[in-house]
């Protein structure tokens, strides 16, 4: 699988027979009821929001990761699990990470790259940001992912067509 | 007459001007006495990488700035160390050979090598550098010819075939030069390969010995392989050290194949995973200490043996430092291959203790099997085939440590066929988001490593104790070797692109400096009218760098 994969940051909660999606599908597979991916196109960018974090091709937020080609770098299974328990696999790629200036500023942002002397990420505001870690009070990653679960916000059906809109997102294709 | 004696005074000025710029044996023995050169690839025949050049200190190490860059027309690593003699930089571009003037960059000449389309590497089309003799440059081949260079003019002179590229055969190192012979060994473990080391004539390029690293029949050593030995490996991937007083040559052997099955090899596989002392005349094996018996963990001893005199319980040692993949920094005696000591450089839980002569035990857990063991540290070790340095100043022996590496080795069933990959099982690691990765990715997008993740360092050990001094710690890898100097200076790099200085008695950082890709050769040191240098490859283009 190549590194640069994705992680996906959206949760997803539903109930089936009155149990949890999430440990439903965990327990015994449960398959999702088939999407709709012109709908999901629809719930992504609507209710659920979550081009306030992501970005596709060139609409959406820069703060978390592009999902321009999620659907052609992760599995739809590992697209349902990050859907449904976001902090359980966070990729290197993905990690956010916490700095405190010596001024007292504190900074939180997507890493993007970190060495032995140097702090870079992206920060909310989309702004390309560096540090020399010398310069730094504090500095470390932040455990928790920034996604929120959607467990509760989406139903199973709306569930199925996100699930089917990302899995269709295959990147940039040459004209 | 005037005409005549003018042209005989010329003719004499030039063969005095010819005879002071040959590189002789002795030149080379003695080379500590002149280290304004770099006659060897690494310095001397001690292999310490110390050189007694002490302009840069490390008062005065923040004033380094980029003289000039050698921009190498060849899209693989930069391994190799340079020569550099009387003024004149020799180096490779890939398998190409070089004449830079040393002081400036400016070529004065390059002959080109095309390796045969058919030639397998493992691990890189690596070549790690030349060695010089009289006027004659020697290459060994990424396809496993040796090639003898004219230095003046880049003119090949002849070209010998060590062994069937085709067959999975190559040469990585730098040759080593012994009084009139030159001395290769070949690589391509991975390949199925059966190693050898041989010499050859300088002059002529014919074969005066061969030592197989696995036994033929009828050769002692030969029963530990079963038959394993058709395809042992025990591959020579970086040059040998050299004793003058004993007339011993010293180089490290790769590990048995299948690297991560022993069940075809059944014993202890000599002399794979081992240092062996030959009679640089003859090569006929004086003694040989074995770093891992039938090793399964890919643990080549893939290092330059550094050779010092210490002080060692009361008395003066003849010593051979070696910190080894498998996680263990040895001193052995060199004049006999006494085991003395072995001290952990790194997390390992492999090692169960060494008996009375060094034999290390096993840990009961430490067996791959089908299913997988989790073993510290992992298949690239706890260093690896980039030099280390002694410091004859400080006593202090500096090695860049892999630390906190391990790799899941699982056996599987291979059979051998010619020319491919022949390694017996897989690799994976239990890093969350992370494959077989770990040590093999030398470069990344970006440096995104995780905290639990393994981590380079720069250890600094006292050879009495066995212990490190100090460390300076890297947040990624390293596949840099290291320079000391007489003015307790140290150079080294890693992956993140930084080339800097340490003061190597403290480890503090003096200086530092990044250069775009990873820093994967050692770093050498030389002068010209007077003014000190210091070369270092990054990703493909060789750093020169001397005081504003």
């Amino acid at each position: 699988m190549r590194t640069g994969a994705i992680l996906l940051a959206i949760a997803l909660a539903a109930i089936v027979c009155g149990e949890p999606v999430a440990s439903a599908w965990q327990s015994t597979g449960t398959p999702l009821a088939p999407g709709d991916e012109a709908r999901g196109a629809e719930i992504f960018a609507g209710k659920a929001a979550c081009q306030t974090c992501h970005r596709v091709r060139d609409k959406g937020s820069r703060v978390g990761p592009d999902l321009t080609d999620i659907g052609a770098n992760r599995t739809p299974e590992q697209l349902r699990a990050s859907l449904l328990e976001p902090d359980t696999e966070i990729l290197p790629e993905n990690r956010t990470y916490r700095v405190v200036t010596r001024s007292g500023e504190t900074i939180t942002g997507r890493l993007l790259n970190l060495d032995t002397y140097q702090v870079l990420l992206i920060d909310p505001k989309e702004q390309l940001r560096s540090f020399s870690r010398a310069d730094l009070r504090e500095h470390d990653f932040v455990r928790k992912s920034p996604m929120p679960s959607y467990r509760e916000r989406l139903s199973p059906q709306e569930l199925a067509d996100v699930l089917a809109y990302l899995a269709a997102l295959k990147g940039v294709t040459p004209q | 007459m005037t005409a005549r004696l003018l042209t005989t005074s010329a003719l004499l000025l030039l063969l005095a001007g010819s005879l002071t710029a040959q590189v002789t044996f002795d030149r080379i023995v003695h080379a500590a006495n002149e280290p304004q050169n770099w006659l060897t690839y690494s310095g001397t025949y001690m292999s310490q990488r110390f050189s007694r050049l002490s302009q840069i200190t490390p008062d005065n190490a923040g004033n380094l700035e980029v003289k000039w860059v050698f921009q190498a027309r060849w899209l693989d690593y930069y391994q190799a160390t340079p020569l550099v003699v009387d003024g004149i930089m020799y180096t490779t571009q890939g398998n190409d050979v070089v004449a830079l003037d040393a002081a400036t960059g400016k070529m004065f000449w390059i002959y080109r090598y095309t390796p045969a389309s058919d030639a397998k590497f493992c691990c890189g089309r690596i070549t790690r550098g030349l060695a010089i003799l009289e006027d004659r440059l020697f290459l060994a081949t990424v396809d496993a010819h040796l090639i003898a260079v004219d230095a003046k003019s880049g003119t090949p002179l002849w070209d010998r075939i060590v062994a069937p590229a085709a067959a999975g055969y190559s040469m990585t190192l730098a040759p080593l030069v012994i009084k009139d012979k030159v001395i290769v060994g070949t690589a391509g473990g991975e390949f199925g390969i059966r190693g050898f080391i041989a010499a050859y004539n300088a002059s002529t390029g014919a074969e005066a010995w061969r030592f197989n690293t696995v036994p033929l029949p009828g050769e002692p050593g030969h029963e530990t392989w079963g038959e394993g030995w058709k395809h042992g490996g025990a591959s020579i991937w970086v040059t040998g050290s050299y004793d003058p007083e004993t007339n011993l040559t010293f180089f490290g052997v790769g590990n048995p194949g299948p690297d991560y099955n022993a069940e075809s090899r059944p014993g202890d596989n000599l002399y794979s995973c081992s240092v062996v002392a030959l009679d640089a005349d003859t090569g006929k094996l004086r003694w040989h200490y074995q770093f891992m018996p039938a090793d399964e963990f890919d643990w080549d001893a893939v290092q330059v043996p550094v050779l010092a005199d210490i002080p060692w319980k009361g008395t003066q040692l003849k010593a051979m430092l070696w910190a080894n993949r498998n996680g263990f920094f040895y001193v052995l005696n060199r004049s006999t291959g006494e085991f003395l000591q072995a001290t952990p450089i790194a997390r390992q839980n492999w090692n169960a203790g060494f008996d009375a002569k060094g034999r290390p035990i096993r840990a009961a857990h430490a067996m791959p099997s089908r299913e997988g063991v989790l073993i510290y540290p992992g298949n690239q070790g706890a260093t690896n085939w980039f030099n280390p340095s002694f410091s004859p100043r400080t006593g202090l022996f500096y090695v860049n440590v892999w630390e906190n590496t391990h790799h899941i080795f699982a056996r599987s069933d291979q059979p051998y066929r010619e020319g491919a990959s022949y390694t017996g099982g897989r690799l994976t690691t239990n890093y969350p988001g992370r494959g077989v990765g770990a040590g093999m990715r030398a470069v990344q997008r970006a440096n995104l490593r995780m905290e639990e993740e393994n981590y380079g360092t720069v250890r600094a050990f006292d050879p009495q104790t066995g212990k490190w001094k100090w460390e300076y710690k890297m947040a990624d890898l390293t596949d840099a070797g290291i320079l000391t100097t007489a003015s307790d200076v140290l150079f080294t790099g890693g992956r993140e692109g930084y080339f800097f200085a340490l003061d190597a008695r403290s480890g503090s950082l003096v200086w530092k400096i990044q250069l775009g890709g990873p820093i994967q050769n050692g770093p050498m040191t030389y002068s010209v009218d007077g003014k000190q240098y210091v070369a270092v490859s990054a990703s493909n283009s060789l750093f020169v760098f001397g005081l504003r």
